[in-house]
């Protein structure tokens, strides 16, 4: 082998001296602290605008079947909650639906037969004592089999107050309550 | 610039070095310090702006790792979901500007602005000088000394340098990894086999592109098939073999570092993640109709201008709720928002988006100059010294180094391997703006390959004078073996890379027609 000139040798020992001085960092690293990343980036995924007790559905109903909310608040004197359900077809939304609100107390109320409305879309009416809800489930076209997420459920309800002044409630991230008609973080 | 007097033994040391040095590594000094010095003052604007967008996430990531090697150094239980939630997050990048910065925390935890700001500024010239370097090395003075002007005293660019986005990171690693490729070509075109090590440098240097940014993906894959096909089409015998052998190698390097990150991050997203997870939510948020994109429109931005203020939030969070609604990965939810959303993009509505996005690519690089310098918001003459240093460096490096893409070189066989691959290198990176929205920064990455071909169109102009200046010496390198070992003759390989360069032209200028076409009308 040809001897090394001085400046290969010269270049050999800057070389083993930073890895040397990278392993003395390294080992010495715990008695400096810790680092503290904010995580702002992957905030935690803050609660469902259902079970978050903000705007609750009314006399405790509670929905179990998955879904999640896309929009909420105030129009016109009644409540448009707007869901998507996920997993199930239209008929065992409508299903589910009706068991949630059954549950809760409410009767089934005879739809009117000439309703307007997309041909696609099955409707639904309860009530219980003078709260009515209406409300239809219209599945997602194109609709491919495996598809997670396969319709929309839209309701009229009674409108609801607060009933909470946590900080959840003035996050629209979790109540879904985008509009002026909502709520952003103002008295209800 | 004349050479000064030599007096060797009164002089110290580095006068002594100086006055032996030749005069290309004078200038190149020269244009380092200019580099330096612009860049220096150039720190005062940007040196106490805190890190916004994508940057928090880098900056989160890194923080986590320096906890990881803390946690490792100490023997102390390992943080994991710190590390998930910081390093990887929703998947979104790959984790080089995170390990960039890692050093940093590393020996200071509370490291502040200035501190990041000087650490990654520091980086970038030292990776910038590197660079040259290498070029220099491989190409001649000429190329390194235009890639330390243009894009090195662009003043958006050294900007950039203190930002811990990686696409400005990623440009370098490709220009270096440029500079791999070239010199295995030129063994590959000489006839001879690459050694192992330059198998293995090939691989860190293309890993490397790959963790500071996935959209270089395209550019490192191709790169690793021009070299395994010109292998197979060149060579004979046992050199094919070991040729085969060295690229596995650069191949297997490229994986083993990859696959730590790709296991975790599929871990963490309980989905198959190879690089990122992005590439649906892009192409939907992109090229969709906005107003499907969630199976519904997405919720909207919240808080325009905070930290997550931008349009990739909405529908993350929302497959995130659909993930937490069925028990599936948000990946999975990802790709289906993708799939719903795809029928609404037609051939006019794609190229219409893709002409907006090659703009944001390549027609504001001055866009973030508000972002950079907010004390200069007012417009003043910094401010203007900023946007028209930048259009104007970035405007004869876009127009005179994509020229490349339509030329057809045949001067030597050197010149063609240099522009067959810089094409293809520039080529791969200008296919970004057909798959994510455009932004200004990302002709940080184009920009130091950009240069290279700047450098060799220079050359071929300079050569057709009667009197060339750049055209041999140090100014451009010749490659270090001659051509006349090769099993196939040099004008089979000439003739093929002219047929292959002139095809990747035709190719870009029908691209360019059908893109202008379809998206105009």
């Amino acid at each position: 082998m040809a001897p090394k000139s001085p400046a290969r040798r010269l270049k050999r020992w800057v070389i083993v001296a930073l890895w040397v001085l990278a392993g003395v960092l390294v080992a010495l690293s715990p008695t400096f602290g810790r680092a503290e990343p904010s995580g702002e980036y992957r905030p935690p995924l803050p609660p469902d605008a259902l079970t978050n007790g903000c705007y609750p559905l009314p006399e405790g109903v509670t929905f179990d079947f998955p879904y999640q909310v896309r929009s909420d608040g105030d129009l016109g004197g009644l409540r448009i909650l707007v869901v998507q359900y996920d997993l199930i077809d239209q008929d065992e939304a409508v299903e589910a639906v009706t068991e949630s609100f059954l549950r809760a107390g409410f009767a089934e109320t005879p739809l009117a037969a000439s309703a307007p409305g997309r041909d696609d879309a099955r409707r639904f009416e309860f009530a219980k004592g003078s709260i009515s809800v209406t409300g239809s489930a219209i599945p997602l076209v194109p609709l491919k089999d495996d598809q997670l997420v396969r319709g929309t459920l839209r309701l009229a309800l009674p409108v609801v107050e607060r009933q909470s002044d946590a900080a959840v409630c003035s996050d629209a991230t979790s109540t879904k309550r985008f509009t002026q008609d909502g709520d952003q973080g103002g008295a209800p | 610039m004349s050479r000064p007097q030599s007096r060797p033994v009164s002089r110290p040391a580095i006068a002594a070095v100086w006055a032996s040095a030749s005069k290309g590594s004078r200038i190149l000094v020269i244009l380092f310090g200019l580099h330096l010095v612009v860049k220096a003052l150039l720190f005062t604007q940007v040196g106490d702006i805190p890190v916004c967008c994508d940057q928090v996430s880098y900056d989160d990531g890194a923080k986590a790792l320096s906890n990881l090697v803390r946690d490792l150094a100490g023997g102390g239980p390992l943080h994991l979901a710190e590390l998930q939630r910081n390093l990887v997050g929703g998947g979104w990048f790959t984790p080089g500007s995170s390990i960039m910065l890692t050093p940093l925390y590393l020996v200071d935890p509370d490291a502040g602005t200035t501190a990041v700001r000087a650490y990654l500024g520091i980086f970038s010239t030292l990776l910038l000088l590197f660079t040259a370097l290498r070029v220099r090395a491989v190409l001649g003075d000429l190329y390194a000394a235009i890639l330390l002007v243009i894009p090195g005293l662009i003043p958006m660019y050294l900007l950039f340098s203190y930002s811990a986005w990686g696409d400005l990171v990623a440009g370098l690693f490709c220009t270096i990894l440029l500079m791999e490729l070239i010199t295995l070509m030129r063994t590959l075109v000489a006839g001879a086999a690459p050694t192992w090590q330059s198998g293995a440098r090939f691989g860190v240097a293309a890993i490397a592109a790959v963790y500071a940014r996935s959209s270089t993906s395209l550019l490192v894959v191709g790169m690793g098939l021009v070299l395994g096909l010109t292998a197979l089409l060149l060579l004979r015998g046992r050199v094919r073999i070991q040729a085969v052998l060295s690229f596995t190698l650069a191949g297997i390097t490229f994986l083993a570092i990859l696959a730590p990150w790709s296991v975790f991050a599929s871990r963490t997203m309980d989905a198959r993640v190879l690089t990122t997870t992005t590439v649906p939510i892009v192409l939907a948020n992109t090229f969709g109709d906005r107003d499907r994109v969630c199976f519904s429109p997405c919720d909207p931005v919240q808080d325009p201008g905070s930290i997550r203020g931008n349009i990739w939030f909405p529908p993350m969070q929302y497959s995130r709720e659909v993930a937490r609604a069925t028990g599936e990965s948000e990946v999975l939810v990802e790709k289906q928002m993708w799939t719903y959303t795809r029928p609404s993009v037609s051939a006019q509505s794609f190229t219409h988006d893709v002409i907006g996005n090659f703009w944001r690519y390549a027609g504001v690089p001055a866009s973030f100059v508000r972002l950079l310098t907010p004390d200069q918001a007012d417009g003043g003459f910094l401010s203007w010294t900023i946007v028209i240093g930048t259009y104007l460096g970035w405007g004869i490096l876009f127009l005179g180094g994509g020229a490349l893409l339509l030329t057809v070189v045949r001067r030597s066989t050197d010149h063609q391997v240099i522009s067959l691959v810089t094409t293809l290198a520039l080529g791969s990176l200008f296919t970004q703006p057909f798959v994510h929205v455009g932004t200004g920064r990302y002709w940080t990455t184009a920009a130091p390959l950009l240069a290279v071909a700047l450098g060799l169109l220079v050359v071929l102009v300079d050569a057709r004078r009667t009197n060339p200046r750049f055209s041999g010496g140090s100014a451009t390198m010749s490659p270090p073996i001659s051509p006349d070992t090769s099993a196939v003759p040099e004008s089979v390989v000439n003739r093929w890379l002219t047929v292959a360069q002139a095809v990747l032209a035709a190719a870009t200028l029908l691209t360019v027609a059908a893109v202008l076409v379809l998206g105009l009308t």
